[in-house]
């Protein structure tokens, strides 16, 4: 990111491949439509560069980068048409069959996460979409994205102990539908 | 000894190590009370285990082509580019101070006319600074719909008030 402030373009197309997938799967799970996903995840990046100036290397990128996501998803969501959208039907199995291929293909995930059939994505992502966004957002930031308590506080800009009790319920919540579902 | 419902709160945070020693503390000695919270604890655990995949899982993009919205991406930066400007430094007005400068050499250079062109009674009659002549004074009200600022040449009353006598004058005539 350095580098990006000092105008290195190439150095931003680098921060661009290898955050632009987290970015529009978090962003997915948010406004629905992976094509909507992609616009907010180009807009997202426009203004990493156009305000890197601003960026202080006092927090992580991915802090700062999940800030500006964070705040363009629950815009995006507040914004009253967007339950006027029409999700993309087949966007939602493109996800999944893009999660099961890289399951079956990457070399780095364990077998035992190829046990993790369609239905159960599917019935996870049914669970997030109803969730209060600051606990979907706060739970893919610790999850997901692997950002500490007190990062995902900064990102939400929002106290730890806030946190800490979003992420409790969200967890809980996921965790009891699953248990349900199994039933 | 804490409360069973002030431990179930935090279970999901001391799993996930992100409390402070001395609360960590509290809470293994409560599990270590409390068969119900060390059940809660061990269901919490295996979900957290078992979300972390399946969360990873349900968003992940790892086939997607990104090319495309690189490029996309690199044809908005350079639509938004600005251009690069001719004149290195940046304009005068482009903060407040300069502004502030501006502005206040255009108001000195609207004195320096107004003064040039009407000499200083044109500013300082209006503003009371100066009296005004001593016809204006003693027949005021053939000059009250007319602004002091405006010049006297050019009254449609002037002559008439030129040549009509002071009042002390006409004292002395009539006397």
């Amino acid at each position: 990111m350095l580098a990006v402030q000092r105008g290195d373009r190439s150095a931003f197309e680098q921060l661009f491949e290898k955050h632009v997938r987290g970015v529009v799967g978090f962003a997915a799970q948010f406004v629905g439509a992976r094509a909507r996903a992609e616009e907010l995840a180009q807009d997202v990046f426009l203004q990493v560069y156009r305000t890197r100036a601003r960026y202080v290397p006092r927090a992580r990128f991915t802090t700062w980068l999940y800030r500006m996501v964070t705040n363009a998803c629950l815009s995006e969501i507040r914004r009253a048409d967007h339950r006027t959208r029409s999700r993309v039907l087949d966007d939602a199995a493109n996800r999944s069959v893009d999660a099961l291929g890289s399951l079956a293909n990457g070399a780095t995930r364990s077998s035992e996460d190829a046990l993790l059939s369609q239905e159960s994505l599917d019935r996870v992502r049914a669970v997030l979409d109803n969730l209060p966004p600051p606990q979907r957002a706060a739970l893919l930031l610790a999850r997901v994205e692997g950002l500490s308590y007190e990062e995902v506080a900064e990102a939400l800009s929002c106290s730890v102990s806030a946190v800490k009790s979003l992420i409790h319920r969200a967890t809980v919540t996921l965790r009891d539908c699953m248990q349900e579902e199994q039933k | 000894m804490l409360g069973c419902q002030n431990v179930r709160q935090d279970l999901t945070a001391w799993i996930e190590g992100e409390l402070p020693e001395q609360r960590c503390d509290h809470i293994r000695e409560h599990l270590a009370a409390c068969a119900g919270c060390s059940a809660e604890a061990a269901s919490l655990r295996m979900a957290i285990a078992w979300q972390q995949r399946a969360l990873r899982a349900a968003m992940s993009l790892d086939g997607m082509a990104t090319v495309a919205l690189g490029a996309q991406l690199q044809r908005a930066l350079a639509a938004t580019a600005k251009p690069t400007p001719l004149w290195p430094w940046r304009p005068a007005w482009s903060s407040i101070w300069g502004r502030l400068a501006l502005t206040g050499a255009a108001l000195s250079f609207a004195v320096v006319v107004l003064l040039l062109a009407g000499g200083p009674g044109m500013v300082l009659m209006p503003l009371g600074l100066e009296s005004p002549p001593a016809a204006v004074v003693q027949h005021t009200e053939l000059f009250k719909d007319y602004p002091l600022i405006e010049r006297l040449d050019v009254l449609e009353h002037f002559e008439t008030v030129e040549s009509m006598p002071l009042d002390d004058e006409s004292a002395a005539q009539q006397g």
